[in-house]
């Protein structure tokens, strides 16, 4: 949620400031040198929304006594008076299921004046609600209310209590894990960039041992690099949609470039009628936005409410994956700017896309994704590329 | 005068708890007598600000959930109540994160951001009365849980509290601001007012429940 409109807002800010055709950040590693990058540079700006937007990443499952999480862990019953820790060594406690995420690369932020270092998509977390896990011994898990872990058919989702995702990965779901976090409800999960789960170049899954990977867990909460919190376990796969779709004009045989939304996008906006849409009846009665619009780029559609503070003004948003080297995007945003507005829709359902054509015919997509319209709310949204005005007071 | 330590009343969880009562009685008392819009342009004016648009129409969403929702008297005027408060902290908040002066380090600004925008999140929601009592709970954890967060971080980073940063941009009138703790926990008291009386609207479809 709030993590994406900071990130949006800081690629606005170093769309303004600089052409960044040369330096695409989805091709980041064309142009990146070695070393600290300016703070203050369009450039590094760009770079860290692109990176803050990865959800994608490493993702492991195990329990809480896994030697690399501390070697002879037992857990803990109670605390004495004197704040001595009372160990439930009976052996009948359930294990506890862990979720890894660790992202494949990390944006750490230093302070010149304090030397202070902060991985950006931890603090990301923190600010949505997870906690910073303390260094020691001790294990607590905190709990992150309205928090979730989500399957998929090939991994798992994190997502906040708004259902934005913070981190997904693929791997593989072991029944007795997925059994046992069942019957407790919740599971634990540990997000930063140092829980030994990637290996070091020129180290084997072998060679890098267990102490090795448990020595890089407790660096990194030396250095409050590691976020984690105990959240709930959804044991059903999930069939909301997570996805964006963009479709050209001519879809439903109407005139304008249409973005599909999902609908937990507008949860923190306390939905999508905040914004005047309503439920699609007919393409004679759709409604106009109200206090919305898109801004356009070459990269990303970003709905804002133009009238209120910078800091407050993004409502959610769409990065193309390739780039400025996406022709599809290209085309597809130059309609929506010659236009001046495109269709809003938004919903639950997974909107059918290529695939679907390919599996089913013009025919059969045609059927899916007017079902999906006829379960959705929809609006018109007035399209503009330049940047929302900085208000200044 | 000898502080007899080991009588109960004198203990130090009692003079907690009667300081504790002390300050919020007093800050009842404020509530009911502080004229919001004139107490807030005096901050700015004091402080040599211009006022953010976000605050410019205090109670403009307010006046909407009038026009636009049935609800009794005492409902819209207990929102108004929650709008003004939550403007309040948005200000007091993004004097800081404005501030050129070197008071906030990036990542300080960072988590009072989003402390404003879950500020928001919890405005449009309850104006709306489209937030369930449980998310509205949630929001205001975390922006207690954020200025937590903010406050250990400019102390380690600046040696300076939250309450000295905001008291740094607020100028002489440091009443205003109180303690930012204990102006959460009224926010939430007057946020679970809302819902003391009225059923916990349906919660919104988009979340998966399962």
């Amino acid at each position: 949620m709030g993590k994406e409109a900071r990130n949006r807002q800081r690629r606005a800010r170093s769309t303004d400031q600089g052409n960044t055709e040369c330096r695409d950040p989805a091709h980041w590693e064309h142009w990146l040198s070695e070393g600290p990058l300016p703070g203050d540079d369009p450039h590094t700006l760009a770079l860290l929304a692109r990176l803050a937007t990865e959800h994608h990443m490493w993702c492991k499952l195990t329990y809480l006594h896994d030697p690399v999480l501390g070697r002879g862990a037992v857990p803990v019953a109670g605390i004495r008076e004197d704040g001595t820790l009372i160990p439930d060594r009976s052996g009948t406690v359930d294990p506890i299921p862990v979720v890894m995420f660790e992202p494949s690369r990390s944006v750490i932020s230093q302070d010149s004046r304090t030397g202070t270092a902060h991985d950006l998509l931890t603090e990301a977390l923190i600010t949505a609600g997870f906690h910073r896990i303390a260094p020691g011994p001790i294990w607590s898990g905190r709990s992150a209310a309205g928090w979730g872990i989500y399957r998929r058919t090939d991994g798992l989702v994190l997502r906040d209590p708004d259902g934005a995702v913070y981190a997904e990965g693929r791997t593989a779901l072991d029944p007795a894990w997925v059994s046992i976090a069942t019957s407790l409800g919740s599971v634990l999960v540990l997000h930063g960039p140092c829980l030994g789960i990637r290996i070091p170049a020129g180290r084997t899954t072998t060679s890098y041992t267990i102490a090795e990977r448990a020595e890089e867990i407790t660096r990194g909460r030396q250095y409050g690099l590691l976020a984690g919190a105990t959240v709930r376990w959804h044991p059903e796969p999930l069939e909301e949609t997570l996805t964006w779709v963009l479709l050209p004009p001519g879809v439903y045989f109407q005139p304008l470039p249409i973005v599909y939304v999902p609908r937990w996008e507008f949860n923190r906006h306390s939905g999508p009628e905040t914004f005047g849409l309503a439920p699609f009846r007919s393409f004679g009665e759709i409604p106009r936005a109200q206090g919305m619009v898109a801004h356009i780029t070459e990269t990303d559609v970003d709905f804002y409410r133009p009238n209120v503070d910078r800091d407050l003004s993004f409502i959610c948003g769409y990065h193309a994956l390739g780039g400025t080297a996406d022709s599809r995007y290209a085309a597809w945003q130059q309609t929506a700017l010659t236009a001046r507005r495109l269709l809003l829709i938004t919903g639950s359902r997974e909107m059918p896309t290529g695939t679907t054509v390919q599996a089913s015919g013009p025919e059969g997509f045609y059927e899916a994704a007017w079902n999906v319209l006829c379960e959705s709310s929809v609006a018109i949204v007035t399209t503009t590329a330049d940047s929302p005005a900085p208000l200044k007071t | 005068m000898i502080w007899q330590r080991d009588r109960r009343d004198d203990a130090d969880n009692h003079l907690d708890q009667w300081i504790r009562e002390a300050l919020d009685a007093e800050l009842v008392q404020r509530d009911a007598d502080f004229d919001f819009e004139a107490g807030l342009a005096d901050v700015y004016a004091r402080a040599g600000l211009g006022r953010p648009r976000a605050a410019d129409s205090p109670s403009r969403e307010a006046t909407d959930f009038r026009s636009d929702v049935a609800g009794s008297i005492d409902d819209r005027s207990a929102v108004r109540v929650v709008v003004e408060h939550i403007e309040m902290l948005d200000a007091l908040l993004g004097a800081v994160t404005s501030s050129e002066e070197e008071v906030s380090p990036q990542l300080g600004v960072m988590y009072l951001t989003m402390v404003r925008q879950f500020l928001w999140q919890l405005r449009v929601g309850v104006t709306g009365r489209r937030l369930s009592r449980a998310r509205a709970v949630q929001l205001v954890a975390t922006i207690e849980h954020d200025l937590s967060e903010a406050d250990q971080i400019l102390r380690a980073q600046q040696g300076l509290s939250l309450q000295e940063a905001v008291r740094i941009r607020i100028g002489e009138l440091r009443d205003v601001g109180g303690d930012l703790n204990q102006q959460v926990r009224r926010l939430r008291e007057k946020v679970l007012s809302l819902f003391a009386h009225v059923e916990d609207p349906a919660p919104r479809s988009p979340i998966p429940s399962r």
